[in-house]
């Protein structure tokens, strides 16, 4: 026997999966005991030192496990298992506790083979190391699904609890071991080990493109253990972190190759459109898009490359479905186009509560995703999705600038409305508009702004005017005559009538003037 | 010889109960019986072994079978004389005087009942000394003498004769017809001639039931030890039993703490008291009788009355010196209950 070999104490036997079940009655403090050899209580054979005794608890013969308690602690046995216990009586549990040696009960199991397992692991510690790897090695042969099945496979394997942190410590999978984690552990690219009194903290690097910074940390909380069995646990997990590895990789070509297909269907949709091919309509259908109904089009825009675009796609999914916008995600070569697709023509006001929500999601992304969107009015069908998209790029051209600085715009509140809104808010021209018309303010008939302004507004038509005035076709004919004298103009010339009805909405007030909100 | 009276029947049953160890059954309604056939019959004779002459014959009696169900459908009144006119018959021996197999519990009880109906001496005498749960544990099988042919008489009146086995044999049947006769049978083992009863039954054995049953109501165990070389082990409180349906005999183990607390004392028992243990060592174990008694009342428990919260003195008496030989242990000894630790007085005690 190799007498250099550290031995295993008693508290480390615990972790075996030969004593899983199991129930520690009494002793905790004197667990940390080495063990060097593993017996069978027989009766009349007396026990070895520094042993572990396993020994049959018969049903109805509950005394024996007291005879053996006592021998046991004359002898010097580190603890005793009792395999197949039923109730402990309480004289049993006492008598325990009064020798401080430890008492672990099974509940079933064959006291030869548990004694001989346990025995194989006191004598060869490096046989459960081996078997720790080869274990990992043969559960990592296929690939993964899911993170969560690594995490599973980890700690069933190392019986430990693993957790994935990112390198600013958030769980991407698993759960946190309770150890405080030091600062410093991200900063060194090495796997490191931290002690403390429950067992050992494993954390293993996990590097995917940069191969001098890791993206991730593979962590493993693993019970109190023996020297080898913590360097079998790290390589172990370090085979673990290439699968980590693997996955990430594999997740991002798919990513990608997703991005591109998706990006290409929506290039045809946007030829195609409004007639579509049988074909074109079946790939939409597979991938998940809605072609019929109401679609309000989407249009977001990033600051970086297209491969931070593809990274950034399910951060971005994401902040949208919590904010219940579901729909198609598309990357394109400055970030993505979405649309939400609704059965009936949404009511017009509603355009305000879903900018809202659009904002909502953008501002719940992390500050490193740069983004401004634009929003387009619904339209039906497979070219409304198109439509929209279009008025929704045209919104995104103003998301982020102007005055407003917005990082989301609306269609509806752009354009025209825009330009004139800022022409109305020019003081020069409120001077000019007020100058230009001074002659019809100026006259004391009242009436004749408002029948200037009413026939302009529909669109210079006589009929129309005196049908919202209430009044006869003939007064509009001769009220315009009479305005006309009155500035010296003619309104005939689209110049000028152009002119007039900008003035005048400029001395109505702003918000009078406003063409109904759609 | 001297005479036992209907008013001794109280300290008897006392004391009987005490040397049941736990075991020999609710003395309560064999006290009755016991009690009404000395009054119907006047003083009951008893005799010692050795005042039989030595070609007298006398047999052990008692009951074999569930006491709980003797109780609840007691005797008949004719069982013992059935039995005993029908042994009496089969071998052509007519019996001088009668003894109890087990002069502990009912079957102290039921003896002098017998003997009373029987208007025959009673030998003071037993095969026991104190309770065992079957019927080949006593003294003659140990040494060899005849049990068969023995008689079982039921409460329905039926009569079975088992004749050619020994004592374990005979054992078996009779457990297995006792069944079929309704739970309990009355049973007469072979009769013995008197120089074989004076030699070896456990003599002497009604007369101390009645002294222990004495001192009992007067309330001090000290006495009892005193008298006869008894040794106090505990006084505490049970905290904890579990019973063990499987056994054949009512089996199970009871914890005491005791009254000064940090103590714990582990009875184990198979309708007897058998073991006890404390801090992982035997303290005292079968054949010696090992008795439980309520404290303050001193009043014998048996094991089946074991529960939760009693408060008890655990004492122990000696068995019989013929137990303590190999061939005794063998027989009665731990290892024949199943537990696998050697007879031994704990040193410093007696």
């Amino acid at each position: 026997m190799n007498t250099h070999r550290p031995l295993l104490t008693f508290r480390q036997l615990l972790r075996l999966e030969d004593l899983a079940g199991y129930e520690l009655t009494s002793g905790e403090a004197n667990v940390d005991r080495e063990v060097r050899d593993v017996v069978v209580a027989r009766a009349g054979v007396d026990l070895p030192s520094d042993a572990v005794v396993v020994a049959p608890y018969r049903r109805g013969a509950g005394y024996e496990a007291e005879l053996l308690l006592r021998k046991a602690d004359t002898s010097g046995v580190v603890a005793v298992v009792l395999v197949g216990a039923g109730r402990l009586m309480l004289s049993t549990r006492r008598l325990a506790e009064n020798l401080r040696m430890p008492l672990l009960t099974l509940a079933d199991g064959d006291p030869l083979h548990v004694a001989w397992r346990l025995s194989r692991h006191v004598h060869e510690p490096e046989w459960l190391g081996a078997e720790l790897v080869s274990g990992m090695l043969h559960r990592l042969r296929a690939p993964l699904s899911r993170l969560s099945d690594l995490i599973t496979v980890v700690e069933t394997e190392l019986n430990a609890t693993a957790a994935i942190v990112n390198t600013e410590g958030s769980v991407v999978a698993g759960v946190l071991p309770e150890t405080e984690l030091p600062a410093t552990i991200f900063n060194r690219p090495v796997a490191e080990r931290i002690d403390h009194a429950d067992g050992h903290l494993l954390c293993v690097p996990v590097f995917v493109d940069n191969l001098r910074r890791p993206e991730l940390w593979l962590l493993a909380q693993v019970p109190v253990s023996h020297q080898w069995w913590l360097e079998a646990s790290s390589q172990a997990l370090s085979a673990a972190a290439l699968a980590v590895a693997s996955w990430t990789l594999r997740q991002r070509l798919a990513g990608e190759r997703d991005a591109r297909d998706r990006s290409a269907l929506l290039a045809e949709l946007v030829d195609a459109a409004p007639s579509l091919s049988p074909r074109l309509a079946e790939r939409a259908v597979q991938a998940g898009w809605r072609l019929d109904g109401w679609h309000v089009g989407i249009h977001i825009r990033m600051a970086g490359d297209a491969g931070a675009v593809v990274r950034a796609t399910p951060r971005v999914r994401a902040a949208l479905h919590e904010n219940g916008l579901d729909g198609p995600l598309v990357e394109h070569a400055d970030g993505w186009a979405s649309w939400i697709t609704e059965d009936h023509e949404p009511p017009s006001a509603s355009h305000r509560a879903f900018t809202a929500k659009m904002r909502e999601a953008l501002s719940g992304l992390a500050s490193d995703v740069d983004v401004v969107a634009g929003i387009g009015r619904p339209y039906a069908g497979p070219a409304g999705i198109v439509t929209s998209l279009k008025e929704a790029r045209e919104a995104c051209l103003f998301a982020g600038t102007g005055r407003r600085r917005h990082r989301v715009e609306h269609v509806d509140e752009l354009g025209v409305r825009r330009v004139l809104a800022d022409w109305y808010h020019a003081e020069a021209f409120r001077a000019y508009a007020r100058t230009l018309l001074a002659p019809l303010l100026d006259s004391g008939e009242e009436q004749l702004l408002e029948t200037l302004r009413t026939y302009l507004e529909l669109e210079s038509s006589a009929s129309s005017a005196a049908a919202a005035l209430r009044i006869h076709r003939n007064t509009v004919a001769y009220r315009i005559n009479r305005i006309e004298q009155l500035l010296a103009m003619n309104l005939a010339a689209p110049d000028n009538r152009l002119v007039l009805q900008l003035a005048c909405r400029v001395l109505q007030g702003v918000d009078d003037t406003m063409p109904p909100a759609r | 010889m001297w005479e036992l009276q209907a008013d001794d029947v109280g300290a008897l049953a006392r004391g009987a109960a005490l040397v049941g160890g736990g075991g020999g059954g609710s003395t309560r309604a064999a006290a009755l019986v016991a009690e009404r056939a000395l009054q119907r019959s006047g003083p009951l004779h008893v005799v010692e072994a050795g005042e039989l002459a030595p070609d007298a014959h006398g047999a052990a009696l008692g009951l074999v079978g569930s006491v709980t169900v003797f109780e609840e459908k007691p005797l008949s009144g004719a069982e013992f004389t059935t039995a005993v006119r029908a042994l009496e018959r089969y071998t052509g021996i007519r019996l001088d005087a009668v003894l109890g197999f087990e002069a502990a519990g009912v079957n102290a009880l039921l003896a002098v009942a017998a003997a009373a109906a029987l208007e025959l001496p009673l030998v003071d005498a037993d095969g026991m000394g104190r309770a065992f749960p079957q019927l080949d544990q006593t003294v003659f099988t140990l040494h060899g003498l005849a049990v068969s042919p023995m008689v079982l008489s039921g409460g329905s009146g039926a009569l079975a004769v088992l004749d050619g086995v020994d004592g374990l044999l005979g054992e078996q049947l009779a457990r297995s017809a006792v069944v079929t006769m309704g739970g309990w049978a009355m049973v007469v083992f072979a009769p013995q001639s008197g120089a074989d009863l004076a030699r070896y039954a456990i003599t002497g054995t009604i007369r101390r039931a009645i002294e222990l049953g004495r001192l009992l109501g007067s309330g001090t165990i000290d006495a009892i030890l005193t008298r006869h070389g008894g040794r106090a082990l505990f006084r505490g409180r049970v905290v904890d039993v579990i019973r063990d349906s499987h056994g054949r005999f009512g089996g199970g183990s009871a914890v005491l703490e005791h009254l000064d607390g940090g103590r714990y004392l582990r009875v184990e028992f198979q309708n007897e008291n058998l073991l006890v243990l404390e801090n992982g060592e035997v303290r005292a174990c079968v054949p010696d009788i090992i008795c439980l008694l309520e404290a303050d009342r001193c009043v014998p428990v048996t094991s089946e009355r074991l529960r939760y919260g009693l408060e008890l003195d655990v004492i122990t008496l000696p068995c019989a010196p013929a137990w303590r030989t190999p061939a005794g242990l063998g027989l009665v000894g731990p290892r024949a209950f199943g537990y696998d630790v050697p007879y031994a007085i704990p040193r410093g005690e007696r």
